[in-house]
């Protein structure tokens, strides 16, 4: 299922105007609502991310079924070294799994698996929150999400 | 041991299943208590309840119940009153599975 990060950050409505986004975090309260190993992801790291069009196009195809680097490469058609360079970005901020696939010739490709589900950002009545679900291997990750399926 | 009626092979099968159910009844429901950790969501909660009622607490009690039985430390009048409670848990268990999926569907 998925680990979800919640961020909810309180904008005083009459900060708004001089509040830029890029320091809402800095200086306004931040409350996590689930700390986890990524909880130190922020908000500009996601945008950064999600502003690459190669990234989108890297967790587009792996949310659909795992690739290796070169696959990735040929699909987004950019060099080898560019892909291992976005796959390091989404590693960092945990967007991207990396498993093992075996090869007729006994050997093993290493693929990735996105792991981004969602991207949630709301700005409702002063306030700014976002949150992330991320996809999970975990057995009980994934009862939560079929059971909330029913 | 008249446990289950464990003296013939289909009792001893019988026997077999049950406990299997139980183990994953309660392997289920672990990993429910585990969504509900994880994930926070309520729903695995009564879901976790509801599969050790119906699967740990009802086979325990139904083992436990035939046991004292079979020893003689409860009359065997109160045979089926142990029935009784065995299937008050399991429906209770149900009743909390049922409720944890109405929780799941509204969220």
């Amino acid at each position: 299922m998925s680990e979800s990060i919640s961020q909810h950050v309180a904008i005083p409505r009459a900060s708004l105007s001089t509040c830029p986004p890029c320091a809402i975090q800095k200086l306004c309260p931040i409350r996590m609502t689930e700390s986890n190993e990524m909880g130190e992801t922020s908000l500009e790291t996601v945008i950064a991310l999600l502003d690459d069009e190669h990234i989108r196009s890297v967790l587009t195809v792996t949310s659909d079924e795992p690739k290796s680097a070169s696959e990735l490469a040929d699909h987004c058609d950019i060099s080898p070294s560019s892909v291992y360079r976005r796959l390091d970005r989404l590693r960092e901020a945990d967007l991207i799994d990396e498993q093992t696939r075996p090869r007729s010739d006994g050997h093993h490709d290493t693929v990735y698996v996105s792991r981004l589900n969602r991207f949630k950002l709301s700005i409702d009545s002063g306030e700014l929150q976002w949150n992330i679900d991320r996809s999970s291997d975990d057995v009980a990750d994934q009862l939560t999400r079929l059971w909330g399926k029913f | 041991m008249v446990v289950i009626g464990a003296s013939s092979p289909i009792g001893l099968l019988a026997g077999a299943a049950a406990t299997c159910s139980a183990i994953i009844g309660l392997y289920i429901g672990y990993q429910a208590y585990r969504g509900l950790r994880r994930n926070e969501e309520r729903s695995m909660r009564w879901l976790a309840i509801g599969m050790i009622l119906l699967f740990g607490a009802s086979y325990s009690l139904a083992l436990i119940g035939q046991g004292l039985i079979a020893f003689r430390i409860l009359p065997i009048r109160l045979q089926n009153i142990v029935r009784l409670v065995v299937r008050l848990v399991q429906l209770s268990g149900l009743v909390c599975i049922a409720y944890s999926l109405r929780i799941a569907t509204q969220q």
